[in-house]
């Protein structure tokens, strides 16, 4: 059997610079052997590695009906994420994966969807807002509410524009500090879960952000009245391996790298709360 | 099966350390410091092999070393060559305990036969040969494996056991057969029709594993916890000499310049804040009490749960060498005795 901590190599295709501490990399598998066995649906994440400096997990935020690349948005945060932030056009990265448990797609359609983001969290979603909007008339409504720290924080904002003009999804944009913008919302995305048109007992939600947003998120949708098997959590954890390995992403008898990251709410109020 | 006389244990070691493969044998040997650890025989021709009671350390730093390579990267202009980096080296270890045993087959189940196989592990387990000894009698006073029927040696090629004339010696594999068969090893052994006695003694450290990741899963919340960790210094001796204990981190180090580099993996320990610490630098199990807590219940239930297979097998080095004397049976025995209270 093949060596799964080996990388396979992808070639930096292109580099969009989304705010002063996000970037987000298209990348093209060099192997064809590769290319035709990379698949993958909205939620499942690749190791990067980049060589000399380290892998770190990332959650793909293409969508999974681009088949000719696919890309990564990374937050500048430490090592390896500095040295990506470095990398040119051209240069050459490692792939492992894709890993994990995805968002459930294919049960999705013919639902309503709630989709809230808080800061880099919006990656994985990003790949799901894509996909949704890629075959719109399989799916019910569709909310997306994206909180970040300040207006500069906001990725994909070229992106969003686009969404909001085609009116297929509803968007709602928050930040916690104070902002002119009278587009943008002030406050937590908490605040704003019950002001969308869904019906909450039939919605299915994506949820990935901090730890604490989920939580209070979870709650509010619970008093909502969304059912605790609709809302899908990616949750994030230290990860070397990918397969069951290295045990940092064990959470009780789960492994977030193999279950997750997405969970449903039900499997994460389920898992022993650890600290 | 075969006798060993007493006399010719050395000449039987000597034997495999010059068999034509090129194999180095490893021993169980003292330091002078008064450990007792493996070492290649070759370096310590002059030491005594330790065959009876527990080593201090177990032999996993041959499968899992500390750091390993596992791969190393040359960057040119338009290309990176990335390099498989596997260990080939041959071994025999002699003198394996049983409960070291259990421990490898326990590592074989999660590392190589769950999902898809770590390869280095792989290798190293598929490169070595292994001799072991039985054990008679609980060897010390912290060890439970009797309770864990890890004292019982499983999966070894060859395995001795001790009797008034030297050893008996049974083959467990074809390779072990085919070992003994070798004729300068097979000139120092003599046909004999005796049989081992069945291996039936009892640890002093008793432990109760009845439905043991039930009892852990409904005491998550246990005071015992708490009670019990409050002391730890974090101090990773516990899981540095456990012979199941296979976290491990990845981390890639940079050449001279910046074209060629290593990746390395290297073991790490549950009791350091470094094992789930993420962005923000938000740590999930920051307490005392929920590091201690993930160690038991990887060893008692999770293990069970994906692996069906306990984790820990009962060698009691993590009791000894503890210096604020934590002792996972007696925290098990605290938990039972508040169960649901
Ligand atoms: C499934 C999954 C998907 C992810 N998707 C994205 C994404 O799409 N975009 C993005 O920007 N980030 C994502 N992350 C987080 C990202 O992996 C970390 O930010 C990255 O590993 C930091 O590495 P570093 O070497 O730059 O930082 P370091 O120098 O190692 O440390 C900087 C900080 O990041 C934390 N950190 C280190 N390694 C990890 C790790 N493996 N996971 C989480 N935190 C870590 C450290 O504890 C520290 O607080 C994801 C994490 C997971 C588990
Ligand atoms: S947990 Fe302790 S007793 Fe059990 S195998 Fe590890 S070191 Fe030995
Ligand atoms: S050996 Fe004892 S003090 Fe050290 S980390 Fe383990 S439990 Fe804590
Ligand atoms: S990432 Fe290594 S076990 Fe999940």
């Amino acid at each position: 059997m093949e060596n799964k901590m080996l990388p396979t190599k992808a070639r930096v295709i292109e580099i969009i610079d989304e705010t002063n501490n996000i970037k987000t990399f298209r990348l093209e598998l060099i192997d064809d052997e590769a290319k035709k066995k990379f698949f993958f649906f909205p939620g499942k994440f690749v190791m990067v590695s980049i060589f000399g400096y380290g892998e770190i997990p990332l959650g793909i935020s293409s969508s999974h009906h681009e088949k000719r690349f696919f890309e990564v948005s990374v937050a500048k945060v430490g090592n390896t994420s500095s040295a990506m932030h470095n990398l040119k056009i051209g240069d050459i990265v490692g792939i492992r994966g894709p890993f994990g448990r995805a968002f459930p797609y294919m049960r999705m359609k013919g639902k309503d969807i709630l989709i809230v983001a808080g800061g880099t969290g919006i990656a994985p979603l990003r790949c799901l807002v894509n996909a949704l909007l890629d075959e719109r008339e399989s799916f019910g409504k569709i909310w997306l509410i994206y909180g970040t720290k300040n207006k500069n924080s906001f990725c994909y904002t070229r992106e969003i524009n686009k969404w909001k003009e085609s009116g297929k999804i509803n968007i709602v944009l928050t930040t916690d500090e104070k902002c002119e913008d009278e587009l943008i919302c002030h406050g937590l995305v908490t605040d704003y879960l019950d002001k969308t048109d869904l019906d909450y007992k039939k919605t299915t939600v994506a949820l990935c952000g901090p730890e604490k947003m989920i939580e209070n998120c979870a709650k509010k949708l619970i008093s909502l009245g969304v059912n605790q098997d609709d809302i899908f959590v990616s949750l994030e954890r230290l990860m070397f391996c990918g397969f069951g390995k290295c045990m940092h992403c064990n959470i009780s008898t789960k492994y977030a790298c193999i279950e997750g990251p997405v969970f449903t709410l039900n499997e994460v109020l389920e898992m022993k709360a650890e600290a | 099966m075969f006798l060993l006389k007493k006399q010719n244990l050395r000449n039987f070691i000597d034997a495999l350390s010059q068999n034509e493969a090129k194999l180095k044998v490893i021993v169980p040997i003292q330091k002078d410091d008064g450990t007792i650890y493996y070492d290649e025989y070759e370096k310590n021709k002059d030491k005594e092999i330790i065959i009876e009671g527990r080593t201090d350390f177990s032999p996993k730093k041959y499968f899992l070393p500390e750091i390993e390579e596992i791969a190393n990267f040359e960057k040119s202009e338009n290309e990176v060559i990335i390099k498989e980096v596997l260990n080939n080296e041959k071994r025999i270890i002699f003198g394996i305990r049983p409960c070291d045993l259990n421990a490898l087959l326990f590592l074989d189940e999660v590392l190589i036969k769950y999902m898809y196989p770590d390869k280095n592990y792989e290798a190293r387990r598929k490169n070595t040969i292994l001799i072991a000894i039985d054990c008679l009698e609980a060897c010390n006073k912290s060890c439970f494996c009797s309770y864990l029927g890890t004292n019982i040696a499983k999966g070894y090629d060859i395995c001795l056991t001790k009797i008034k004339e030297g050893f008996l010696v049974r083959e467990g594999s074809n390779i072990g057969k085919n070992l003994l068969e070798k004729d300068g090893i097979r000139k120092i052994l003599e046909k004999t029709d005796k049989e081992p006695k069945q291996i039936s003694f009892e640890c002093k450290n008793k432990i109760n594993v009845e439905k043991i990741e039930e009892l852990l899963e409904k005491n998550f919340e246990s005071k015992v916890w708490q009670e019990e960790a409050e002391r730890c210094l974090n101090c990773t001796s516990c899981t540095q000499v456990c012979p199941s204990c296979y976290c491990f981190y990845v981390k890639d180090e940079l050449g001279f310049d910046d074209k060629k580099s290593r990746r390395l993996k290297c073991l790490d320990s549950c009791f350091l804040d470094r094992f789930s610490r993420i962005s923000r630098d938000f740590v999930f199990r920051k307490s005392n009490k929920a590091k201690l807590r993930q160690f038991v219940c990887h060893n008692f239930y999770y293990s069970l749960v994906r692996n069906k297979m306990i984790k820990c097998v009962g060698c009691g080095r993590c009791i000894d060498v503890c210096p604020v004397k934590i002792n996972i049976v007696e925290i098990i025995k605290k938990i039972r005795g508040y169960d649901g209270k």
